[in-house]
């Protein structure tokens, strides 16, 4: 939130410069910037208030890096990265009980079908099925460092679901998500990897192709590590796999 | 009207359970309950009050509850009240025929054919008093349907004396003609006539080559001068058929109309189908009325536009008096469906004010199918409302208001809280009372009854693996079994590979395909061969693993080896083998049957491989031990014959009267005989066939001296009595052996099975190569030869072979133990004619002699105590094995009853002939299996198949009950009907569980086994959750318009790809039907489901 620094002359011609301006929380607390904060912001929007209305504007991609941080509110769990890059549906469309793609019903949700969210295949199949979306993600900010930067590595990014796909082996699993195998979360992370290594190979210029090096070795140690750890993973088949997708990911 | 005195429902259903004090309460059930539906039914055909009078009546008991039966009982109910003249007003008094058109599968109209001659025999009150009654089919050969001629032929010879039931298959009626040529002309000449058609026309009709299959017949001159035509209508199948033709054109407007056209136009091939249809219209034109026709599996008539059901309507029209339907399943078909089965009425011979009165009746019952229909979809929606927390308010709830006054009822639901629980109660409510108005306009017309469920017991997803659990008597919600390993990558890169090959447009499988097999994914599933297609070098990647996983099935791997449903199915099936219990299968796919055959053949073949190495150790000292038992010169080898002369005597017990046994001086005829033939009494090893047949040829010979000899001849030869003509013969010392290998080797070279894997041996086969030994015998020396034989047979062990024919003071050791059969089967098989005799025993010897059988039984003998191995097997005869509460005696009881009754039914005989011969201990029965009644047969013996794997031809239509209680659905279906059916099969009436629950002692209680596995966390379980849960609402939303498959209602399925559309998802028929169906969450307490059910019993 950004707090302009008064109220202008004419309301039709606003005009704030959010790289200056004071930030503040939701009770318009003014609020002080850290310092060393992470200069990725993939989710900043503008809630701008005036005469008793209020409204959420996003952010143009490229300037979002521009702007500094301030993150509040929960991190969006597996099962809403999966939605985002699946749907493009952004947090603030996010409800605690919604959960299947396309169901615009809420509540009881009386006319839906079985839930299948927390069967493990059909989890698996919506994330198959975000694949194009975190590829695309990653092309269309692949213009630039700071966007690719923040599509890569910021809270809606796919090695931000990478790690939450790992981390779901260690904890439990949320009301709307299955209990994860590590089988899941190995396919889960080759995929990551994949997709981030054929969308390396289709970026020429080399100061930008740089930006995937630390994300593909954080998912390639993620992926590393879940593989010495389960015995299931250490089978040919796996190896095949992870070879074939993934070959010697650095 | 009501059940014939003539009939007794009891009799055949003491056949099935045999005549024991345990099985009477349970037949008298049966009994009246079947008894009560015939009544019922012929009350609805002929009550006066025409209000209430139904012509047309459906009966939709459950599979196995014996609906064949009853519909019989009423056809030949009412075929006895014309006989006697005192049928009702409107029915025929001459030429009674009741019509039963089964479908056109071969393997449901066989069992009507064999179940129509056993009713015959079984349901008669008195012997032959039902022998009046002819069964015909229109032709001899049962895999073909016949035709309308073939029909009108035995037609003919149904007369008031002696009416007749005539079986026919749907496709009989628009069947092919033969002589088509013959039939043609007669077609053509009656059009000629009829339209007067000028000679220019039909000369050209005369030559034109398609519409006869001969060229230049010269009876065709009949054609262009029809003076001349008379010899062409003289055909012994109708007195006029001339006439015949005339009216059917006259009668059938259309029809004529068409034909007019067609000959004027030039469409070859439209006015042969043409001419052909007024054949088949002129002769059934000439059929007479019928009583009425039975048309079993009559859902199959649902759709209007279906060819069966138009050419039974259009030959049928006006000819049927009573219109009776069968189905198991009516209560799949939608509103609609089952409106249209009661447009059957219109084949009805019935005034206008009856077809009125019919048609306010179905109105009626439209208007309340609709009602219910409406309000079992607000029940549905409401109940889906629901969540799992309310499962024990809402049960509370229910009791709270179902015993309440009406309006009380929906007052008091108002009032809780919160609103969904207001709103699912007086839905329920609601539904209730609309079911019950429902009831009231169903009822006339339908009839159905449902199984107890209690003695079933359903292990569902990972229960089927779990040892030792109870299951649940209803159909209900368990965790799958979880899929790890590669087994899980595989579903997971299958996904992935399948959305590459969408180019990521569709929804990507679940891994529907691999959740039977990877063989039916990879030998036949569609989308695999796509992958192998699709040229984007990544998919190419994601197939190149696949292939190396799952793909390649070589000698030594097979992927199903991993496959976990199909090694849940393997292993479960595996142990009810060890325990002697047989299991029945049910795929989906071929490919997948055909893998769970190899795997289950694999692992019986490992079980029985580990008992040989471990008990036997090598392979040849159990071959020895079974070659004793045929072995004329073993001691072994009386042990599994049949000794027809023996019986039961004085006291119980079985054996020779003592007034009757073999003295001394027989004995020494008997030696005299030995000798005769050239048997040494020196032989180290004689021939104890030889010394057997001589035995009983000496008996033979006594006892037909005296009346006394006469009279226990006539008795333990009642059913054969050639038997002792042929004792008499010196060809018997021959033969040696009558009552197995000599008279039965002819046959069972014919009778050789056509699927008998290379491996899959016939346990005879030691018994048949035995006769090519010869015999060795040593020349008579020393001693006198006939002293010596007397001397031996007296004191030797050689002895014991006759032992049980000789008087107690001519044999001089203890009396050894009897044979088997003769023990413990002699009362039955002496109710055997001698060919089935002859095929008992044989069966009996092939049981004991199968390595299944044999190393089952003596799992755990000791190795070093060969002697006692046969003493081993003769008391373990009677005892049941662990987990079985049957013994193989037991079974043999059974099996032999169900023989006895199979003996006055040739086909049905013949099956068991032929059953008796299969091979291979587990079967698959598929679409092209030509000998599949042989497989069902022999599956309901104790005999092989031990373990029947069946697609779906093994769902309708087929009893598989006698021996097994063990149903695995491998593969799932969206439908609980079809899961019903295939269950159904087991189910029936005299079934082994049945059987077993009421010889069960000590608090036991055997259940039928119903094991539906499937896989956790993939496509399968989404299968599982539709299916239980529609399996639910079927119970009680009858007049709810539920959606049979998941893929059926087109709105629907336009509806959801507008939905996906819009919002980016994409579109996939495969899964639309199945993602978007709505279900019930909290399972519906009983005591509801006891309500709102709509009870059609009588």
């Amino acid at each position: 939130l950004f707090q302009a620094a008064g109220r202008e002359e004419k309301l039709q011609e606003t005009s704030v410069d959010l790289a200056t301006c004071t930030r503040c929380d939701e009770q318009l607390v003014p609020l002080a910037a850290g310092e060393g904060e992470q200069a990725v912001t993939p989710h900043v929007f503008v809630d701008v208030r005036w005469e008793g209305h209020t409204a959420r504007f996003p952010v143009r991609f490229d300037e979002k890096a521009t702007l500094p941080l301030i993150l509040f509110g929960r991190k969006a769990t597996e099962g809403e990265l999966i939605e985002y890059f699946l749907f493009g549906r952004e947090p603030d469309q996010w409800d605690d009980n919604n959960g299947i793609p396309g169901q615009e019903i809420k509540g009881t949700r009386p006319d839906a079908a079985i839930d299948t969210r927390r069967i493990l295949a059909y989890f698996v199949r919506r994330f198959v099925q975000a694949i194009p979306g975190i590829e695309a993600e990653i092309q269309r900010a692949s213009y630039s460092r700071t966007a690719l930067d923040a599509a890569l590595r910021g809270p809606m990014s796919p090695l931000e679901l990478a790690k939450r796909a790992f981390g779901s082996l260690s904890r439990p699993p949320v009301l709307s998500e299955p209990e994860k195998t590590a089988m899941a979360v190995g396919f889960q992370l080759t995929e990551i990897l994949g997709a981030l290594l054929r969308c390396r190979a289709g970026v020429s210029d080399a100061a930008i192709t740089d930006c995937f090096g630390p994300v593909v070795a954080e998912c390639k140690q993620m992926l590393d590590k879940l593989v010495a750890e389960h015995a299931d993973l250490q089978t040919a088949a796996f190896r095949d796999y992870q070879k074939r997708i993934v070959g010697d990911a650095q | 009207m009501k059940l014939s005195p003539d009939i007794d429902l009891g009799r055949s259903l003491l056949q099935v359970f045999g005549n024991k004090p345990d099985s009477a309460t349970q037949i008298e059930q049966d009994r009246s309950r079947q008894t009560a539906t015939v009544n019922a039914i012929l009350q609805r055909f002929f009550r006066a009050d025409e209000q209430k009078r139904r012509e047309l009546t459906i009966l939709a008991d459950e599979v196995g509850l014996g609906k064949t039966y009853v519909a019989l009982a009423v056809a030949v109910s009412i075929l006895v009240a014309i006989r006697r003249g005192e049928s009702p007003d409107g029915l025929p008094a001459n030429k009674p025929i009741v019509l039963v058109v089964t479908p056109s599968n071969d393997a449901l109209f066989n069992k009507w054919l064999r179940e129509a001659e056993a009713f015959k025999n079984d349901c008669a009150k008195h012997p032959g008093v039902l022998e009046w009654l002819q069964i015909r089919t229109p032709i001899e050969n049962s895999s073909k349907s016949g035709n309308v001629v073939d029909l009108a032929a035995q037609m003919r010879d149904a007369t008031r004396s002696q009416p007749m039931l005539l079986i026919a298959k749907q496709g009989t009626l628009g069947a092919a003609l033969h002589n088509r040529d013959l039939w043609r002309r007669r077609g053509l000449a009656a059009v000629f006539n009829y339209y007067r058609t000028p000679p220019d026309t039909r000369r050209y009709w005369c030559r034109k080559g398609k519409v006869f299959e001969n060229f230049g017949i010269p009876e065709l001159t009949e054609l262009l001068d029809l003076r001349t035509s008379a010899p062409l209508w003289s055909d012994p199948i109708s007195p006029d058929l001339e006439r015949a033709y005339h009216r059917a054109m006259s009668s059938d407007r259309e029809l004529s109309q068409r034909l007019g056209e067609g000959i004027a136009g030039s469409d070859e091939d439209w006015l042969s189908r043409l001419l052909d249809d007024l054949t088949r219209h002129a002769l059934a034109s000439d059929w007479p009325t019928l009583p009425l026709v039975i048309v079993d599996e009559v859902h199959g008539f649902k759709n209007e536009h279906v060819q069966a059901r138009r050419n039974f309507e259009t030959f049928m029209a006006g000819r049927v008096c009573r219109f009776l339907g069968l189905s198991a399943t009516p209560f799949q078909l939608r509103h609609d469906e089952l409106l249209s089965l009661l447009k059957l009425r219109w084949v009805l011979a019935l005034p206008t004010e009856r077809f009125q009165s019919l048609d306010n009746a179905v109105t009626a019952l439209g208007e309340a199918m609709r009602s219910a229909r409406d309000v079992g979809d607000v029940f549905r929606r409401r109940w889906k409302g629901l969540q799992q927390s309310d499962k024990e308010q809402i049960g509370e709830a229910w009791r709270a208001v179902a015993d309440l006054e009406f309006d009380e009822q929906f007052r008091m639901a108002r009032q809780l809280r919160p609103p969904r629980l207001a709103h699912a109660i007086e839905a329920a409510l609601d539904l209730g009372h609309r079911n019950t108005e429902l009831q009231r306009h169903l009822h006339p017309f339908v009839i159905r009854h449902q199984h107890p469920r209690g003695y079933r017991e359903h292990f569902v997803g990972g229960q089927v693996e779990t040892p030792k659990i109870t299951g649940s008597p209803t159909f209900q919600w368990a965790p799958g079994m979880e899929v790890r390993g590669n087994d899980e990558l595989a579903q997971y890169l299958m996904m992935r590979a399948i959305a590459l090959a969408k180019d990521e447009k569709g929804l990507p499988s679940l891994g529907a395909e691999l959740s039977g097999s990877y063989r039916h994914l990879v030998e036949t599933a569609a989308v695999w061969k796509k992958l192998a297609q699709a040229s984007n070098p990544l998919l190419r990647d994601y197939r190149a693993v696949l292939e190396g996983m799952i793909g390649t099935r070589t000698e030594q791997h097979d992927p199903d080896n991993e496959h976990r449903k199909v090694q849940a199915t393997v292993r479960r099936v595996l142990e009810f083998f060890k325990r002697g219990q047989k299991s029945l299968v049910f795929c989906v796919y071929t490919k997948t049957a055909e893998t769970v055959r190899d795997q289950i053949k694999k692992a019986v073949e490992e079980h029985l491989d580990g008992i040989h190495r471990r008990v036997f150790g090598d392979a040849s000292s159990f071959k020895n031990f079974q070659r004793r038992f045929f072995n004329r010169y073993e001691p072994l080898f009386s042990l599994i014959q049949d000794h027809p002369l023996l019986g039961r005597i004085h006291g119980g017990s079985v054996g020779i009267p003592q007034h009757l046994a073999l003295t001394h001086r027989q004995l020494r005829e008997v030696a005299t005989l030995l000798v005769d033939t050239g048997a040494s009494p020196d032989s180290d090893k004689p021939d104890r066939r030889l010394i057997l047949a001589a035995t009983e040829q000496v008996a033979v010979k006594m006892w037909r001296e005296s009346e006394d000899g006469q009279a226990w001849l006539s008795k333990v030869l009642r059913s054969c009595p050639e038997l002792a003509d042929r004792m008499v013969d010196s060809a018997w010392l021959e033969a040696r052996e009558p009552l197995s290998r000599s008279e039965r080797a002819g046959r069972v070279r014919r009778a050789i099975d056509p699927e008998a894997g290379a491996d899959a041996s016939d346990p005879l086969e030691a018994e048949e190569s035995e006769a090519e030994t010869s015999s060795q015998m040593n020349t008579a020396g020393g001693e006198p030869a006939v002293e010596s034989w007397v001397r031996r047979l007296r004191e030797d062990a050689i002895g014991r072979v006759i032992a049980p024919y000789l008087r107690h003071d001519v044999t001089s050791g203890p009396q050894p133990g009897l044979p088997l059969l003769a023990q413990h089967h002699c009362d039955l098989l002496a109710d055997l004619d001698l060919d089935t005799r002859c095929v008992a025993g044989q069966v009996f010897r092939r049981i004991l002699m199968a390595d299944e059988f044999l190393l089952r039984y003596l799992a755990d003998v000791e190795k070093e105590n060969t002697e006692r191995w046969a003493d081993f097997l003769a008391e373990r005869y009677e005892k049941p094995l662990d987990g079985h509460l049957e013994s193989l005696r037991d079974r043999v009881v059974a099996y032999l009853e169900t023989l006895a009754r199979a003996q006055k039914n040739k086909s049905l005989l013949a099956g068991y002939h032929a059953g008796a011969e299969n091979r291979n201990v587990v079967q698959l029965v598929k679409g092209d299996t030509q000998a599949r009644d042989r497989y069902f047969l022999g599956f309901n013996t104790p005999y092989r198949p031990e373990i029947l794997i069946s697609t779906s031809v093994g769902q309708e239509g087929i009893d598989l009950h006698r021996e097994c209680r063990h149903v695995i659905h491998h593969d799932l279906c969206w439908n609980p009907a079809t899961i019903e059916q295939r269950t159904g099969r087991v189910d029936r009436i005299g079934s082994k569980v049945e059987r077993e629950r009421l010889g069960a002692k000590n608090g036991e209680e055997p259940t039928l086994e119903i094991a539906v596995p499937y896989l956790a966390a993939t496509y399968d379980e989404r299968m599982f959750e539709e299916l239980y849960r529609r399996a639910q609402l079927f119970e009680v939303t009858l007049g709810g318009d539920i959606r049979v498959e998941g893929r059926i209602d087109p709105d629907q399925i336009a509806g959801e790809h507008r939905r996906r559309e819009k919002a980016g998802i994409g579109t996939d028929d495969e899964d639309i039907g199945e993602e978007t169906d709505d279900v019930s969450v909290v399972d519906i307490p009983e005591d509801m489901l006891r309500r709102l059910r709509v009870d059609l019993s009588v």
